[in-house]
């Protein structure tokens, strides 16, 4: 068999996966998009009540706080418990049986929850305008960078689905959550956090991530180099973790 | 006139051993079975024996500790995407059908192994034909019965079949009229030169279907038996014979072994083939005198010879 044939059966295998994911969650992502509105909204006006005085700077934090929020809620809280679920009920231990690649497997799946979230930006975007008043980039640096963000925090939430066993996944999901939620400089600035505890943001992928998306999406900061390699290096360390879980065998 | 002779494939199991090193368990002590084309192949044993094990490991989805599988002289160890290309599974539980409809669930994999078009709704709908389930076809797979759920799983696995076919307890809670169904599906992929091979514990259904029957007792290979090759007078005949009083003791047949129930008034003799002709004289004489109410006569069967082989 040629290589044009092989990777056209591969490409048609792959989208094959996709559809029969998104036919079995064909009532979960819907939920899921609603959910993050409801975040995004909540967020936006919700944070907004506890400041007495909005100041513009407050508002790019709030508004891009909602985004980074809503894809760290997509990528590492529910796409795990997703992936968790059907590590669980036999999904993975079929799909490993099929003649798919493991690459397809995750890639697949990475791609349905990137679907998943997009609804979520961009209503976290028309509720920041709405509320704030304040003006969005729409442009191929951003785009790009939201889907790095993106992707990145997905593949993190796999690789906590893969290599955790189910409870854990889901307490480590839970501890992710509320620690961007309330010990990251993700909805307001990083002054005021103790020094110690920005240094762990250093290593860590979420505040570099609110970074990226508020110099890009708000051009409130320069775009750091440091932030997309922080990133780029947590995206493909959970990538090969879950690649490597998915491989396995007995 | 041409007479056409089907190339026979074969799947070599050599020297296989695997051992799970979490439980410490023997799971495949030095397997070597050689797996024909165009045969149902029974593969048989209590739980744990290592059957599931040894499906695993075709499919590649465990790798053996020692020994190798090959097909056309490729080994499906080294080469898991070869062995994912030519293997489908049927796994031992359902597959997963939650959120997707019976027809969704074939459609899928249809789409998976490459058939789209017509091509795809000719053998969607040939598949729900010949299982007799397409009254099912819009239902959610999550609330079909276990047995529905089942043939949708089996139904999975078979269409556009792969070279290789593994099925792991198809009939389980599967309806007798179905469950012949499915025997027959089997039956047209082996004389379509696929190699099938069944784990199943319903032994009835083994000698009723299968050509060939493997035994694994605690890993290890006990029997390797072609069922037509069985010869009736290498067999064991069992006569059972249900009485209205008790026959005289004295006057029994010879026999191999003979064992009676008091509660039930029934005899049960385990004859050799040239111990027949007497125990059925002997019979008749008592049915002549009216003592005996009914009675039966049959080889007897593999569950008789898999208690033995496995000492149970």
């Amino acid at each position: 068999m040629n290589k044009e044939i092989k990777k056209n059966i591969s490409a048609i295998q792959f989208w094959g996966l996709i559809k029969w994911s998104l036919t079995r969650n064909k009532y979960l992502i819907p939920a899921f998009c609603l959910i993050q509105v409801i975040l995004a909204f909540a967020i936006v006006y919700g944070f907004a009540l506890m400041n007495p005085v909005i100041d513009y700077q407050s508002s790019v934090y709030m508004a891009s706080g909602a985004l980074v929020l809503g894809i760290i809620a997509v990528g590492c809280v529910l796409a795990p418990q997703i992936i968790s679920d059907s590590r669980q009920n036999g999904i993975l231990a079929y799909q490993r049986t099929l003649p798919v690649s493991r690459v397809s497997i995750i890639l697949a799946d990475v791609i349905i929850w990137s679907i998943a979230a997009i609804p979520g930006i961009v209503m976290s975007c028309l509720a920041g305008i709405i509320r704030f008043d304040i003006e969005v980039n729409v442009n191929i640096i951003s785009i790009v960078i939201i889907l790095i963000c993106l992707i990145s925090m997905i593949l993190i939430g796999f690789g906590v689905a893969y290599f955790f066993p189910p409870n854990a996944t889901s307490l480590c999901t839970q501890v992710i959550m509320i620690g961007a939620l309330l010990f990251s400089p993700i909805t307001y600035p990083a002054d005021r956090l103790p020094d110690w505890v920005l240094k762990i943001h250093d290593f860590l992928p979420f505040v570099a991530a609110s970074d990226l998306i508020r110099a890009s999406v708000f051009d409130l900061q320069e775009i750091y180099v440091s932030d997309l390699i922080v990133i780029l290096l947590w995206a493909t360390i959970a990538f090969v973790t879950s690649l490597k879980i998915v491989s396995k065998k007995e | 006139m041409k007479t056409e002779t089907k190339k026979i494939y074969t799947l070599k199991i050599e020297n296989i051993n695997k051992c799970y090193k979490k439980s410490r368990v023997k799971a495949n002590i030095n397997l070597n079975i050689n797996f024909k084309s165009g045969q149902i192949i029974a593969l048989i044993g209590h739980n744990g024996a290592g059957k599931t094990t040894l499906l695993n490991q075709i499919c590649g989805n465990v790798k053996p500790d020692s020994g190798n599988i090959t097909y056309n002289d490729i080994s499906l160890v080294k080469n898991s995407k070869y062995a994912r290309d030519i293997v489908a599974t049927m796994p031992q539980f359902h597959a997963p059908l939650a959120g997707v409809t019976l027809r969704q669930a074939i459609n899928s994999i249809l789409y998976i192994k490459v058939v789209s078009g017509d091509e795809a709704k000719k053998q969607l709908d040939n598949i729900l034909k010949e299982l007799d389930i397409h009254q099912w076809k819009k239902i959610s797979g999550d609330k079909l019965s276990g047995g529905l759920q089942r043939l949708t799983s089996f139904a999975m696995t078979v269409v556009a079949p792969s070279p290789i076919i593994l099925l792991d307890e198809p009939t389980n809670d599967v309806d007798p009229v179905r469950r012949k169904l499915i025997w027959k599906y089997i039956q047209k992929l082996a004389n379509s030169n696929h190699v099938v091979i069944v784990i199943t514990h319903n032994l009835l259904e083994v000698e009723q279907y299968a050509d060939r029957y493997i035994l694994l007792h605690k890993g290890e290979m006990v029997a390797d038996t072609v069922i037509n090759e069985i010869k009736l007078e290498d067999s064991i005949m069992k006569l059972c014979i249900d009485t209205s009083d008790n026959l005289d003791i004295a006057s029994y047949p010879e026999a191999i072994d003979v064992q009676f129930n008091k509660e039930m008034h029934q005899i049960i003799f385990k004859l050799s083939y040239y111990q027949v002709m007497k125990a059925i004289e002997w019979l008749f004489s008592y049915i002549a005198l009216g003592h005996v109410i009914r009675y039966s006569l049959v080889r007897e069967n593999l569950d008789s010879m898999y208690r033995g082989l496995v000492n149970e």
